[in-house]
């Protein structure tokens, strides 16, 4: 009787009794799921143990009878690597300009193809997700057409408008980083339909009550559509976080997997994968990998933590 | 005590799966889609052809399979793919039913193709022969090759044909890792049509020959081949680089270009100047042909006559996405006997270039360097069928290699197989009649050192030229100087990392 009880009282009674019945469908879940839990323990978990071995060795894949055991001094090459430190300027450089523009820009999106007075929503809705349809390599070349400093469509539009001559967007320092987040504004797609999903989530009585009030759109937008959105906002803030720490195949196909023009592309990712793959220093791409990964999961942590201040959960968390 | 734990344990589970979510857009996938791209030098141009870089044939019980891993220098061509697979049906079709031979291509991008072999080395799953390929594509791989010599004695395999040379030059550490497969002397390429329109007389196809340039005779060096690519560079509206009405942002037709040798700047400077560019004390240096070769090109694209590509007009459709001189935009090109391969035949519907021929390597202060590459073939060491492996090899560069001279645009290493070689040149495109003698003329020529001997540390010193490279085509704001300088430095401790950890 008391098994599926979930009160605080009768958590005890849970863990020591099961019932075959939840037994049973505990095995039938553990069953289920057995397909993902082995490759999640053979394809991610052992290659994750064996990469922190690798990081305290020399492994060269090339010569593997010569590997040794080093210790740390992969870790310790981490904080005299001046190649390292670039490689996160030129990534944290991206996560600012971009993660925010990757929020706002399909939340914008959502909100217009939300809109009552937008007639044929739902073309609009396909039109603005069918570009992440298009794999990103496809995508990195027909960008690459649009915005050719000498032929690309983009710039002969500056050019007609403004008169002025546009900027050298994949070979300029400067520009490279900005043309790969404007290029990202195709991908949005996912996100449009998530946020479009909770904006349709929201109870339409609060703007009733609040048009009542007499509340302006503005106001409605701020102080009801995005607090009871802000759990999908959250949401998407952590993948695109993630994502954009993980960026790297625009960034290999456009720099050409050197970082071109001149390191600005070297993301933290590309410039592990050339250590490792490039150069053979497994060992030492390891512990970049590991790095990465504790910088990631300190974000997240601090993400989650951020989340009790401006997340809203209508049914409590 | 337990709820920080869990939760720990449950943020390091979230965030696990979360990068593994994320994971498939963050990897890369050379190995699933690739570009093809030019052959034999490491290019970074893109050319807009998908092919599959797997091996896509099943491996057929009974038999012995031979992975042959295609792609470290010429191969991954469009153009090549069909014609590579017809090959290796044809000698699949020559194995008996049971305890045969099934030989396996994977093709891979030139781009991609280090890398690719790099990860199915690590993988434990590498390729038994790779190939064609340069001594810079094999001088990636040092240490990884098979022995041939015991192979040879073995199957008592006849190399008295081959010139000794070559088999001096295919040594490595002692071991002979090849055995001599084909040869790419280097000649400038000329579009005939373009210069009839500039009014230009053809350059010379005669070691010595002067050039007639505005009714006086001129030596036919790099000097001369700026001035008169600066007369074939011509704007949209007609003018070309001479001209004081030239727009250089309307560029629709371009003098010169070093096509697909320009990546790193150790390849075109080695027409200027051979130079081995690491000194006695293991520091890196550049003669002075090479600076000069570095700013005559630098200033081919970003001086105030430009007669040279960029990298953002190389980038564009207009220019073949790299394959400048078949885009018939381009009106000179120095590069390899290799190029032929890319050179869409008179007979194609879609033939850009109907007219072109070949003309002899402009000189530098008086000296011709004609660069060349030497291709061959490699069994990897991991090879788990060394005999079979031999077997296709001597397959390869004997009883098939007629077949792949087709499709590679190799000269025959062995005189006697190059008249049947140019024969099948002259006949892919005819009516156009092509003075290959030129080519041969050139041979004497090439360079010494040569520009691909391997360099300490060869993974990042290479990629150190291919970063100046970059940087001389895409930045018009460059300081020369303060860049050659900086890379020098960058490079000398490069090498002296390498020295440091005894390794190359």
């Amino acid at each position: 009787m008391a098994t599926l009880s979930t009160t605080p009282s009768a958590a005890p009674t849970v863990r020591r009794r099961v019932s075959p019945l939840l037994r049973r469908e505990i095995n039938w879940g553990l069953l289920f799921l057995s397909p993902w839990l082995v490759g999640f323990l053979f394809f991610t978990l052992m290659p994750m143990a064996a990469s922190l071995i690798f990081s305290l060795t020399d492994y060269n894949p090339i010569h593997p009878e010569a590997t040794q055991f080093v210790g740390l001094t992969n870790w310790g090459r981490l904080f005299n690597d001046p190649f390292m430190r670039q490689a996160w300027a030129v990534t944290l450089r991206f996560v600012v300009i971009s993660v925010p523009l990757s929020i706002a820009f399909p939340l914008g999106l959502a909100v217009l193809v939300n809109s009552e007075h937008l007639f044929a929503k739902n073309i609009y809705r396909t039109l603005f997700y069918m570009p992440s349809m298009i794999p990103v390599v496809v995508n990195v070349i027909i960008w690459g057409g649009i915005m050719n400093s000498e032929t690309g469509w983009l710039n002969r539009a500056i050019e007609f408008v403004f008169g002025v001559q546009g900027p050298r967007w994949y070979q300029d320092e400067a520009w490279v980083i900005p043309a790969l987040t404007i290029m990202g504004f195709w991908g949005v797609g996912n996100t449009m339909l998530t946020m479009l999903a909770g904006l349709q989530n929201v109870p339409t009585e609060l703007y009733d009550a609040a048009k009542v009030d007499g509340a302006s759109g503005w106001q409605r937008f701020f102080s009801i559509t995005l607090p009871m959105i802000s759990p999908v906002i959250f949401y998407n803030l952590m993948l695109c976080v993630i994502g954009s720490f993980q960026y790297f195949t625009q960034a290999y196909i456009i720099g050409n997997g050197r970082g071109d023009p001149n390191g600005a592309t070297m993301f933290y990712n590309l410039y592990l994968y050339r250590i490792a793959f490039n150069f053979l220093d497994m060992g030492y791409g390891a512990t970049l990998a590991w790095a990465m990964f504790v910088i990631v999961l300190i974000l997240t942590i601090i993400l989650f933590r951020t989340q009790n201040r401006w997340v809203y959960y209508a049914g409590g968390e | 005590m337990r709820k920080p734990i869990t939760l720990l344990v449950s943020l390091l589970a979230i965030t696990g799966l979360l990068l593994t979510a994320c994971g498939p857009a963050a990897t890369p996938t050379p190995q699933i889609i690739v570009q093809t791209a030019p052959p034999v030098e490491v290019t970074r141009e893109v050319v807009q052809t998908q092919i599959i870089a797997q091996p896509t044939a099943e491996p057929e019980a009974d038999k012995v399979q031979i992975y042959w891993y295609i792609g470290l220098g010429t191969g991954a061509q469009a153009a090549q793919i069909p014609q590579e697979k017809e090959f290796v049906d044809k000698y699949n079709a020559t194995q008996g039913e049971a305890d045969g031979i099934q030989l396996i291509p994977i093709i891979v991008d030139n781009k991609y193709a280090r890398d690719n072999l790099i990860a199915q080395i690590a993988a434990g799953n590498a390729p038994d022969i790779v190939g064609p390929m340069g001594t810079e594509g094999r001088g990636w791989f040092q240490g990884a090759w098979l022995d041939l010599q015991p192979l040879v004695d073995k199957f008592n395999y006849d190399v008295s044909d081959i010139d000794p040379a070559f088999l001096e030059f295919y040594q490595d550490q002692g071991e002979l890792v090849g055995l001599p497969f084909a040869i790419f002397p280097s000649a400038l390429y000329y579009n005939e049509d373009l210069f009839d329109e500039a009014g230009l007389p053809y350059p010379p196809h005669k070691v010595g020959e002067k050039y007639l340039l505005d009714g006086q005779e001129v030596e036919w060096n790099f000097d001369t081949v700026a001035e008169v690519a600066k007369r074939l560079t011509v704007d949209a509206n007609g003018n070309d680089a001479t001209s004081p009405d030239f727009d250089r942002e309307n560029i629709v037709q371009y003098g010169f270009e070093f096509q697909w040798v320009k990546d790193s700047p150790r390849w075109f400077s080695a027409y200027f100047e051979p130079f081995y560019p690491v000194n006695d004390k293991g520091e890196a240096v550049l003669s002075d042909g090479q600076i000069a070769a570095i700013e005559w090109y630098y200033n081919a694209m970003w001086g105030d006559q430009p007669f040279l590509p960029t990298q953002a007009a190389m980038d564009t459709d207009y220019l073949g996405h790299s394959n400048s001189f078949n885009s018939g935009h381009v009106g000179m090109a120095l590069t390899h006997l290799w190029y032929t391969c890319c050179i869409t035949p008179p007979s194609d519907a879609t033939v850009t270039v109907p007219n072109w021929d070949v003309a002899v390597v402009p000189s530098y202060n008086g000296k011709i360097t004609a660069k060349m590459h030497g291709d061959t073939f490699g069994i990897m060491k991991d090879t788990r069928h060394p005999d079979e492996a031999f077997k296709v090899y001597t397959y390869l560069i004997g009883e098939g290699a007629a077949d792949l001279y087709k499709i590679y645009g190799g000269l025959p290493a062995r005189k006697s197989q190059q008249a049947d070689f140019f024969k099948t040149l002259d006949e892919r495109f005819a009516p156009n009649e092509i003075d290959w003698q030129v080519f041969l003329d050139m041979i004497p020529y090439l360079e010494v050192p040569g520009h691909e001997l391997v360099l300490p540390n060869v993974a990042k010193a290479h990629d150190a030229f291919l970063q100046l490279g970059s940087d001389l085509r895409s930045n018009p704001d460059l300081d020369l100087e303060a860049r050659i300088a900086q890379f020098l430095a960058d490079e000398t401790a490069i090498y002296k990392e390498a020295e440091a950890s005894g390794g190359n």
